[in-house]
């Protein structure tokens, strides 16, 4: 037996054997993470990957798969999913994590792998379809996709010639893509673009974004010491499963958790401070940790006095006092001095012993601090954004921003790679239906009040459309969507482009089957930790023949029917808009490299992984790929982590020509912005009106970058908000919620509708069959006490009365819920009057009575007979109740986001009253909304230099800076009541 | 070491990538996820915390050490600077790829302060946390009759041994061993007490093997019924405690053997001290079994009978359908594979 080599000899040998294997870019030691994650196949074998068929169990039959990288479309975490396509038959057979993946490291929750039960949909939309009957009758008759494009692509051509551009209109749930269509319409030159973004996180980003001019934040939880959520982000959240799986490394590492939410949540379940905070009290509770900082001097005075903009503030607010930063730290005592623990548990219901514990946990966290907010209280109450103010508040005070543990600006770990041919051009025209000089301030366009503003300034759309979006489902006021997109004075054409079934798009003209995650591209980046990735979602049947030496022409060919893409929809739909290329639009389309020809997806995501992804070509390189099939291959990329404080870093000399500074130490010079490759929205910011630009701010003696706000530094005191008319709300400050226990009289309560349940997503999972076998109802959680004086136990039937109407659903008495709040989730309580997808919808009935509507449940959900054996072992009935309806809108009148949390009243069902019932009068709707108009301060009446909105602030698709100017009033000043100027 | 690294996979579930690194580091053929199955996972269970908690368990203070070690480390962001670092604390392939890892920031490291204190991160990573119980645990191969685990043990003793030669250890015991409690008495703590301890190595310094426990039942003629260890041991101590109790007090004086010299001088001398006292406990339990019944030891107690329950499954013993005699080891290994990890 020959003599075993020396342990160093050995050593020498694996050392040697590892760094050739990884230098082929393959896997040496398998898995990703190898003791609990060790199932995920090398990635070297993702082209021809064997497992068991488990269906043939007990037989062992050895099945062959190439393994195709995309995203999951099914919210907008974007994970990395890997498809498990048949070699044999070429067709999706699972789903699961994608461990390349920076944002999810190859985890998943439910509805990633429950993409492919949406493949397999029975129901699912597969021709394009053009209404036969009425709107909303249900009569359908499939349609050639030339015929749809031709006559969508007419009217907007029409429109646009005839200067109608404002009647062009784009309406988007969660985009799930990265500029694609924003840039689609810049290039037609139309303000069209219409977001979800005001009934979901919207509140929370203008608090945000008035701090620190990006308007969300990344935390960076698993390096934290203490983990602050305003919300059941562990469980449900935005991002959940990237930040979900990083609170829990944080926690593993010592990490406390606190979590704010009324419910007990998952979440809470999670946290070792759960406070059940009263809805609405949350920025009260907030101040008094504040205050608690301040008032033991245990915040950062180094930080503060580094980064805040506190000179301005004493400057504009307290002339008389000295400018000196210990003038300031008395000011910001006695600011706060009022949020006391005992004032913040009244207003919570949280004991003031109980906040006094959790302040010293966040006292104690130093610099890492992260917390988050993205819808919950933020998205509830009149004043949510104050909210994210008070949150982010504790960052500032601790210098917990932008460093290890605490808390990012989101535009610094994005990364939106600069596309192909970007329009240079801004929309001549300003959208009043979107942005409307009522809400000067709004982090967003006005989308859910879009039947209000059509009806009361009697404007026309020529073409709506609704993509992946069902606002007459998710949105409030669900029967005035209905009486306007059944009203052809206001809708001439709507075209929902969705891949499933909903609400809205049973009132649409077209609908337009659109793919799902695996069939289509995107492009997405998002701020999931302190680093810069891109994750590509590609349609894996296109790529996986590729593989196989295919050529494959057009997305559509690898669909199933005639199914499209939404990217090469657009592309077509341009060319047939401008055919000849003589309005300026085409060009945006066209191929570089075969000049006059329309652009391809290769092409165009091609182009950006070669020239606006740094690293990525070399990377590609390295292993023998072009850029575009290294992401077709991995299907994402990481460009750096580790960012770090930007604001601190210096402004190079190159960047400095002819540096001026102002009083306040703002930098601007004459150089031209660097080239970047990354296009992150970010706020344009004034120049010294001498033609520099800013590059900076002046901190300790250098040109920093600082912040993108007006002052270059945080916000503490907002001059916009001063300055547009709430000099009031300037700092962050606690604003009392529409549903504060003074405002709700005697049988009062507080309805909490926002949260989701952690398999749903909105209307995007209906027609997943897993999902839905987990989820399927929304109860009505009760508190013991309030159901004992309501006089229901758990499945009893109650009637929550709403301002405009009542919705009926049945009771779940539990202790998880705070005394004199209700909650409900919005998940639930999908509908059809007809014909229409089986899985999880009720068959309803409506009725109509002048303003007065009303819906009734014939039937649940049941079993059925289709190509699927499931389908026919659906056991359960109950899809639950469709509150939204019920929901007057509550637009705040700064952020502009709804206020979701709604004042009800809630009685033991009467003897008429059915499981489902909703009943509503539009006309009360109306009178809602113009008393929340009421609470507005207008451009008209406050803009302080003639324009309608803050130039600086974000907006999506910006129109040119002339177009934000005013109309000159004609009548009584207020330039929407007097029409298009 | 990367060599480290690479031997920490090999105890891994099987994958493709196994046979180059098994070629690199000269071991035999890998083994089949069967084999795995039968020699690690059914039996070698490859956590620290089985071997140096109290109750013998996964998890427990016995894991907590080894996280804290880690987060006094700065570690727990997968992916970080210190990518490559498993998550999965007490796991032998967590515990040797970071001491790759350590080697690897330890020689990476400028700053003479930081590599001092990986220097001395690195000597508490081996004596607590590796040292403390790989000698033991690789002897447990011995025999195990897959040539490729019997190589990689002896490999993966060598390479301990070899740091055993270079790093100055402290002169104490490491924390698990100092404060390990005795094996339990029966006649003082009771019957489940007794039981549990003996499937805790760190309380009797002895691994009890489901192979063991039907060579047991070969060498003893005791009927082996199909279940976790304990329910096994406790069936044969419903049926002959004596010859029970004899046969592992000489298991036990078999293993102070067998470790004496598989660890550092003080590490493997505690557990092959703590085997012999072990044996010998059995040995005097053997002893009174002839004068009072097992069963009447442990009730003296007043705490619950080790074998309550025994008597109703030794009532069937005659069932063909969940007895299992100890022939084959193979045939056993599948029929109790589903039991005992917790």
């Amino acid at each position: 037996m020959s003599a075993r080599p020396s342990i160093d000899e050995l050593n020498d040998r694996v050392s040697a054997a590892r760094a050739e294997v990884e230098a082929r870019g393959e896997t040496f030691y398998p898995g990703a993470s190898r003791v609990h994650l060790a199932a995920f196949p090398p990635k070297e074998r993702w082209s021809d990957w064997v497992e068991l068929d488990s269906r043939a169990w007990p037989e062992r039959v050895e099945r062959r798969y190439m393994l195709v990288p995309t995203t999951c479309f099914n919210c907008e975490s974007a994970c990395g999913l890997l498809a498990y396509v048949d070699r044999e038959t070429l067709e999706v057979r699972k789903f699961e994590g994608n461990p390349e993946h920076p944002g999810s490291r190859g985890r998943n929750c439910a509805k990633g792998p429950a993409t492919v039960t949406q493949l397999t949909d029975p129901d699912r939309i597969l021709t394009p379809l053009k209404r036969a009957g009425e709107r909303g009758e249900g009569k359908w008759e499939p349609v050639e996709w030339d015929e749809a494009l031709d006559d969508i692509a007419g009217r907007i051509r029409a429109a646009i010639d005839e200067d109608r551009h404002r009647e062009i209109m784009y309406h988007v749930g969660r985009p799930g893509e990265d500029g694609f269509t924003e840039r689609t319409l810049a290039a037609w030159g139309v303000d069209g673009h219409n977001s979800h973004t005001n009934i979901c996180s919207s509140g929370a980003r203008a608090g945000y974004h008035l701090w620190m001019g990006m308007d969300r934040p990344s935390p960076d939880h698993e390096n934290a010491q203490v983990i602050l959520l305003v919300s059941s982000h562990l469980e449900a959240g935005h991002y959940f499963n990237p930040h979900a799986q990083r609170v829990m490394e944080g926690k593993k590492r010592g990490a406390k958790l606190i979590v704010f939410d009324t419910r007990l949540s998952n979440t809470a379940t999670h946290a070792d401070h759960w406070l059940s905070t009263y809805p609405g009290s949350e920025a009260a509770v907030l101040l008094s940790i504040a205050n608690h900082l301040i008032r033991t001097g245990r915040y950062n005075a180094a930080f503060v006095e580094r980064w805040w903009n506190w000179q301005e503030y004493l400057e504009e607010n307290h002339p008389d006092e000295a400018v000196t930063f210990e003038a300031f730290q008395q000011v910001l005592g006695e600011l706060y001095a009022k949020f006391t623990f005992e004032f913040a548990a009244a207003e919570s219901g949280v004991s003031a012993e109980t906040l006094a514990e959790v302040a010293e946990v966040v006292a104690g966290a130093g610099t890492q601090l992260s917390t988050h907010n993205w819808r919950s209280a933020a998205a509830g109450n009149l004043g949510g954004w104050q909210v994210a103010r008070a949150l982010f508040l504790l960052n500032a005070l601790l210098g917990a921003i932008a460093v290890p543990g605490g808390t990012y600006p989101n535009a610094w770990n994005k990364f939106v790679p600069r596309p192909i041919r970007m329009p240079p051009r801004h929309p001549k025209h300003w959208n009043e239906l979107t942005w409307p000089a009522e809400y000067p301030l709004s982090l967003m366009e006005m989308s859910f009040l879009l039947p209000h503003l059509t009806r009361q300034r009697k404007t026309h759309l020529a073409v709506y459309f609704t993509r992946v979006y069902n606002p007459v489902w998710t949105n409030p006021d669900g029967f005035s969507w209905i009486e306007m997109l059944t009203d052809p004075e206001r809708i001439g054409l709507h075209v929902a482009l969705t891949p499933t079934w909903n609400e809205t798009a049973f009132f649409a003209d077209y609908v337009l089957p659109m793919g799902h995650s695996s069939e289509r591209h995107d492009l997405t980046s998002y701020e999931q930790y302190d680093g810069l990735w891109i994750g590509f979602r590609q349609p894996v049947l296109r790529a996986a023949r590729e593989r196989l030496g295919e050529t494959v022409e057009s997305t559509r060919d690898v669909t199933p029917g005639e199914v499209w893409e939404e990217n090469e929809f657009w592309i077509e739909l341009t060319w047939r808009i401008d055919p000849d290329g003589s309005r300026g639009i085409r060009q945006f389309f066209e191929s570089r490299e075969r000049p006059g020809e329309k652009m391809t997806v290769d092409e165009y995501y091609g182009w950006i992984f070669a020239n606006s992804v740094p690293g990525l070509p070399e990377k590609a390189a390295g292993e023998g790929r072009s850029p575009l099939e290294y992401m077709r291959r991995y299907g994402a990329y990481e460009i750096g982590r580790t960012v770090g404080p930007l604001y601190e870093e210096r402004v190079p000399e190159g960047e400095m020509a002819d540096v001026s500074i102002d009083g306040a130490g703002r930098a601007y010079a004459r150089t031209g912005p660097p080239p970047s490759p990354n296009v992150v929205p970010m706020p344009p910011l004034e120049g010294d009106g001498e033609g520099r630009r800013r590059v900076g701010v002046e901190v300790g003696g250098v040109v920093r970058r600082g912040f993108p706000t007006p002052s270059g530094r945080l916000e503490f005191w907002s001059g916009t908000l001063a300055a547009w008319g709430w000099p009031e709300l300037a700092v962050p400050g606690y604003v009392r919620s529409h549903v504060h226990r003074s405002k709700l009289g005697e049988e009062g309560m507080c309805l909490i509708s926002t949260f989701r349940l952690p398999v749903q997503i909105h209307t995007r999972s209906a027609n997943a069959k897993w999902l839905n076998e987990i989820a399927h109802t929304n109860p009505l959680w009760v508190h013991p006490k309030d159901a004992v004086r309501i006089g229901v136990g758990t499945g009893d039937l109650v009637r929550v009365e709403t301002r405009i109407g009542h919705f009926v659903v049945k009771a779940w008495v539990t202790e998880g819920i705070h005394p004199g709040v209700v909650a409900c989730s919005h998940h639930m309580g999908r509908w059809k009057t007809g014909d229409g997808p089986r899985q999880n919808m009720a068959t309803v009935a409506l009725h109509q009575e002048g303003s007065g509507w009303g819906m009734r449940q014939k039937r649940g959900t049941g079993p059925f007979r289709s190509d699927d054996p499931d389908t026919a072992r659906i056991w359960w009935t109950d899809v639950g109740v469709h509150q939204n309806m019920t929901f007057p809108v509550q637009p705040d009148p700064i952020s502009g986001a709804h206020c979701w949390h709604q004042a009800v009243r809630v009685r033991k069902a009467g003897a008429g009253d059915r499981y489902g019932d909703i009943s509503v009068d539009t006309a009360k709707s109306r009178e809602a909304f113009r008393q929340w108009l009421e609470l507005t301060r207008s451009a008209a009446e406050h803009s302080p230099d003639g324009t309608r909105r803050p130039w600086w602030l974000l907006r999506p698709v910006r129109p040119e800076r002339a177009a934000y100017d005013l109309p000159r009033p004609a009548g009584n000043g207020d330039p929407n009541r007097n029409g298009p100027p | 070491m990367e060599l480290f690294r690479a031997l920490g996979s090999l105890i891994e579930v099987p994958a493709a990538e196994h046979a180059r690194v098994a070629a690199a580091l000269g071991l035999p053929a890998v083994p089949t996820a069967a084999e795995h199955a039968g020699v690690v996972a059914q039996q070698r269970y490859p956590y620290a915390s089985v071997y140096l908690g109290v109750e013998g368990m996964m998890g427990g203070e016995a894991r907590d050490r080894i996280e804290g070690f880690r987060r006094a480390l700065g570690l727990g962001r997968e992916g970080g600077p210190r990518r490559g670092v498993e998550t999965s604390a007490d796991h032998l392939a967590s515990l040797l790829g970071l001491l790759a890892s350590v080697d690897e920031w330890r020689r990476e490291e400028s700053d003479s302060a930081r590599k001092a204190l990986l220097t001395q991160a690195r000597v508490t990573l081996v004596w607590e946390h590796l040292a403390s119980w790989t000698g033991p645990y690789l002897a447990s191969f011995e025999g195990c009759g897959v040539p490729f685990y019997q190589a990689w043990a002896s490999l993966l003793g060598d390479s301990m041994a070899r740091l055993d030669r270079e790093m100055a250890f402290p002169d104490y015991l490491p924390a698990p061993l100092r404060g390990a409690p005795d094996p339990a008495d029966p006649r003082r703590e009771g019957g489940p007490a007794f039981m549990g301890a003996l499937f805790a190595p760190a309380r009797t310094g002895v691994i009890l093997l489901r192979d063991d426990l039907l060579r047991l039942a070969d060498e003893t003629g005791l009927v082996c019924r199909a279940g976790e260890r304990r329910y096994v041991l406790n069936s044969f101590l419903a049926q002959d405690p004596g010859a029970a109790l004899e046969w592992l007090a000489a298991h036990a004086e078999d293993w102070s053997g067998r470790v004496a010299a598989t660890s550092p001088a003080p590490v493997a001398r505690w557990w092959s001290d703590r085997a012999t006292a072990t044996a010998r406990l059995l040995r005097e339990l053997a002893a009174d079994v002839e004068t009072a019944p097992f069963e009447a030891q442990c009730a003296a107690s007043g705490v619950q009978n080790a074998s309550s329950g025994v008597q109703n499954t030794s009532s069937k013993s005659h069932d063909a359908t969940s007895d299992v005699r100890s022939a084959a080891p193979k045939a056993s290994t599948s029929v109790s594979a589903a039991a005992d990890v917790r």
